[in-house]
């Protein structure tokens, strides 16, 4: 009992919000919650993170929302005190911008890299194809299923 | 034990260097006895490794903490398992780790293919010696596991808590292991390269080497989601964290790997990009490795910050260069022997594929790396949260599903793009079919196309299964059951190449399902009160304390109800380590009720036994572990030998080409 007791006590002094009963949170707040990033952790949101800061966070959402603050006036106040690194989805500007930039800058370059090497190679050799775009329906699934007999070489066909 | 271990690792430091030597020269002069020795100091080098393992593995379980490694990751009330585990729960010991699988499998492949590859194979030692080499230096000078204290404490620290779970057990020895494995296809494409064999001969042993790794980075990867799950306690189980991200890395590289390898082994194709990516793939691996264990990127994983970064950086460095100066020396042999005959054909599939895969690997590194380079330059500090992430590899994953169920119908060299769409008609018809039904039960428009998407290429799949099995049928007489069986086994390459699809298909979908229709509430219970969330009705019992061995756990009991049914109960726990007090740990309580998840994390508590909860429903989160076990079955299939009478065949030039080109 004595032991249970102490690991209460313990948990009551680590734990790292305490005031537990007071965390009480809109979807909102959640949500906003979720767009921040936990200053102090890495890589978690203010609502995942289960240190004492976020929850401190968390329940200034929740006080700014009650007194009628919208998400946009939250969020500003956020910023102006973390900076723009707060959020979690940073608007596509600025030097964020070239976050988004990066990945479609090297989509595209390899697409054009891709298509000049598929027309170039193609260009060189037109050669016959094996396919047979002109036959009718029945004998281009009957090549389709030759094609799959090859291809399963393992099976003697006379057998 | 400790002169033991650092004996066997100074020793195992001079033998790979003259194993590096005696292969080089042996190889240049054509002496075999030195060809011979430089093998010997593979498998000798790797017994040394294991002799050191097996010394810091004693020591740990004798309590030896004389060892400042043993005394700083372990103490007396732990369960002998994780006394084991916490070998590798450190930097020194995952880098012995990491030697030692190298080892492991860089024996066993020049064992296999000592006589078929005589050329390359005093090459693939020496590269394998040369990692060897690097790693024993760290071992031996840097970051050595043998350091004794001056005076031996009475306990050790003990191991971090986030390590004391069954997860932790199995996700690092994958995930390094993974790592650690390509070293196997880097040296062989590294004796490739200098011995200017470039043909056929190394193909067949690169690819099957590729795909161990592959496969055992996938399981890694997948255990850490696992893990993930089950103890942070955010409710998901990818978090797009850095270290996540550098270890996604070569995994990607290696999935475009082993689908151009065959486009190189069936139509002479794509020589200098695949060699491309696997010395890619390893060099990310260097990289992920450097990464866990350096800091250099700020993450939940950063309780190994260390100082062996700047050695890291320079061995990458060197062999971004030598290998990039092969590569470009020996251009001129890596010409295709082929041209691309049309763009609808199964080669530009495979390229398609490749680079979906590159673009989704180049933004990951991407948004890793950015916030070092904006620290540089900006000095603002930023984190690139999961959202960057989302937006930019959702679509690609979605364009790779619809891929998944188009590759497979296209024919090599060129498809008769009639035939084509026949063959689409009858997955189409479902993947379209699968669209209303998903919007009326969904009634979300993105998750459903998505989904449709993935069921699409599932149709095509199980579809190719009919189309094999029923020309098998028709030829053998065989029931379709066991034609579908003998397709697996005859044609393992194929066949279980699909079964990985349909694991991938699966898992997509659950990915789907969890990002989509998570539903969070946070609830503040008293015993005996109740919460509801979605049609699931939660009743709190109350806490259940514990004292262990290791220390105290709490833990929150919850009875489910789904629409008034119970459906048991779970139990969310949290864990205070004795000498970890301030780093609490947890154990989400998870009941899998149909599809969904109820995940339930137990955020507080108070005296008069008061809980703070915060429960989600994560729909389908169990179909990704699911498609997981079917991914390993996959793997395992690719990796089965194939029977005799079909490598016979295997290893004649490919009929098709030749019927055609006759």
């Amino acid at each position: 009992m004595l032991l249970a007791a102490l690991v209460v006590l313990l948990a009551l002094v680590l734990a790292p919000t305490v005031a537990l009963a007071d965390e009480t949170l809109s979807p909102e707040a959640l949500s906003i919650a979720n767009s921040l990033n936990c200053p102090v952790c890495e890589g978690l949101s203010v609502r995942d993170s289960t240190s004492q800061l976020s929850g401190e966070m968390r329940q200034l959402i929740q006080t700014k929302l009650d007194q009628g603050e919208t998400r946009q006036q939250i969020m500003d106040y956020f910023v102006h005190s973390y900076g723009v690194g707060i959020l979690r989805e940073p608007p596509k500007q600025g030097i964020m911008g070239a976050l988004w930039l990066g990945p479609i800058v090297g989509l595209v370059l390899g697409a054009v890299l891709l298509g000049a090497f598929v027309l170039q190679r193609r260009g060189r050799s037109p050669g016959p194809g094996a396919g047979a775009d002109s036959a009718a329906d029945p004998e281009e699934l009957r090549r389709y299923e030759e094609r799959l007999l090859r291809e399963l070489d393992g099976l003697d066909v006379g057998a | 034990m400790a002169q033991l271990g650092s004996g066997a690792l100074i020793v195992a430091l001079a033998l790979a260097v003259f194993g590096i030597i005696a292969g080089v020269i042996g190889a240049r002069r054509q002496i075999p006895e030195l060809v011979d020795s430089s093998l010997r100091a593979v498998w000798g080098v790797t017994l040394l490794i294991l002799v050191a393992v097996g010394a810091l593995i004693t020591a740990f379980l004798t309590h030896d903490f004389r060892l400042a490694y043993v005394a700083g990751r372990s103490s007396r009330d732990m369960p002998f398992y994780y006394v084991a585990a916490a070998f590798y729960g450190g930097q020194e010991g995952s880098l012995l780790y990491w030697s030692m699988i190298a080892g492991l499998l860089s024996s066993l492949a020049i064992f296999l293919h000592r006589k078929r590859d005589r050329a390359l194979i005093p090459y693939v030692a020496a590269t394998v010696l040369s990692v060897e080499t690097f790693l024993l230096v760290m071992l031996n000078f840097v970051a050595s596991p043998f350091v004794l204290l001056p005076v031996a404490p009475q306990d050790g620290a003990g191991l971090n808590p986030l390590l004391r779970d069954p997860g932790m057990m199995m996700h690092p020895p994958f995930l390094l292991g993974g790592f650690s494995s390509f070293t196997v296809p880097f040296g062989f494409a590294m004796a490739a390269m200098v011995t200017g064999r470039l043909g056929d001969g190394w193909i067949r042993a690169i690819r099957r080497w590729a795909l161990v790794s592959w496969g055992i980075l996938g399981v890694g990867l997948m255990l850490g989601a696992w893990w993930a799950y089950h103890v942070l306690g955010w409710g998901g189980y990818w978090g797009w964290d850095p270290v996540e991200n550098v270890a996604l890395l070569p995994w990607l590289t290696a999935t475009a790997f082993v689908h151009s390898i065959i486009v190189q082994e069936r139509r002479g194709m794509l020589k200098v990009w695949n060699m491309a990516l696997i010395v890619a793939s390893f060099i990310l691996s260097v990289f992920a490795t450097f990464t866990v264990r350096s800091g250099l990127i700020s993450s939940v994983h950063s309780f190994a910050t260390s100082s062996i970064g700047p050695w890291f950086l320079g061995y990458l460095a060197i062999v971004i260069v030598v290998s990039a100066a092969l590569l470009i020396y020996r251009l001129p042999g890596l010409q295709s022997d082929r041209a691309i005959e049309s763009v609808v054909s199964r080669e530009s599939g495979f390229l398609l594929n490749n680079l979906i895969f590159a673009a989704m690997a180049f933004a990951t590194l991407w948004g890793t790396i950015f916030p070092l380079v904006t620290e540089l330059f900006r000095n603002t500090q930023l984190t690139i949260g999961p959202p960057f992430y989302m937006e930019v590899n959702g679509p690609l994953l979605l364009a790779l599903m619809l891929l998944m169920g188009i590759g497979p119908l296209l024919a090599w060299r060129r498809s008769s793009l009639r035939l084509l769409l026949r063959n689409m008609v009858l997955p189409g018809v479902v993947g379209l079919a699968a669209f209303p039904v998903l919007l009326y039960l969904w009634r979300a428009w993105v998750p459903s196309m998505a989904a449709s998407v993935v069921i699409f290429s599932v149709a095509t799949t199980v579809l190719e299964y009919v189309r094999g099995a029923r020309v098998r049928h028709r030829n053998t007489g065989e029931v379709y059951p066991v034609a579908v069986a003998m397709l697996v086994r005859k044609n393992g390459r194929r066949y279980g190449g699909y079964i990985v699809h349909i694991a991938v298909a699966i898992i997509a979908l659950g990915i789907i399902g969890s990002s989509f229709f998570q539903v969070e509430r946070e609830f503040t219970l008293k015993p005996g009160q109740t919460g509801d969330i979605g049609p699931y009705t939660l009743t709190y019992r109350g806490l259940d304390n514990r004292v262990t061995a290791q220390g105290q756990s709490v833990g929150a009991v919850l009875d489910i109800s789904k629409d008034g049914q119970p459906q048991g109960s779970v139990e969310s726990y949290r864990f205070f380590y004795t000498g970890f007090e301030t780093q609490p740990t947890a154990r989400m309580g998870i009941r899998t009720v149909g599809v969904d998840d109820v995940y339930v994390v137990l955020d507080q508590f108070t005296q008069d036994g008061t809980a703070g909860l915060r429960v989600f429903i994560n729909p389908m989160v169990s179909w990704i572990w699911i498609g997981g076990l079917v991914y390993v079955f996959g793997t395992l299939t690719l990796l089965w030998p194939a029977p005799q009478p079909v490598r016979q065949r295997v290893a004649q030039p490919v009929r098709e080409a030749a019927l055609s080109e006759a």
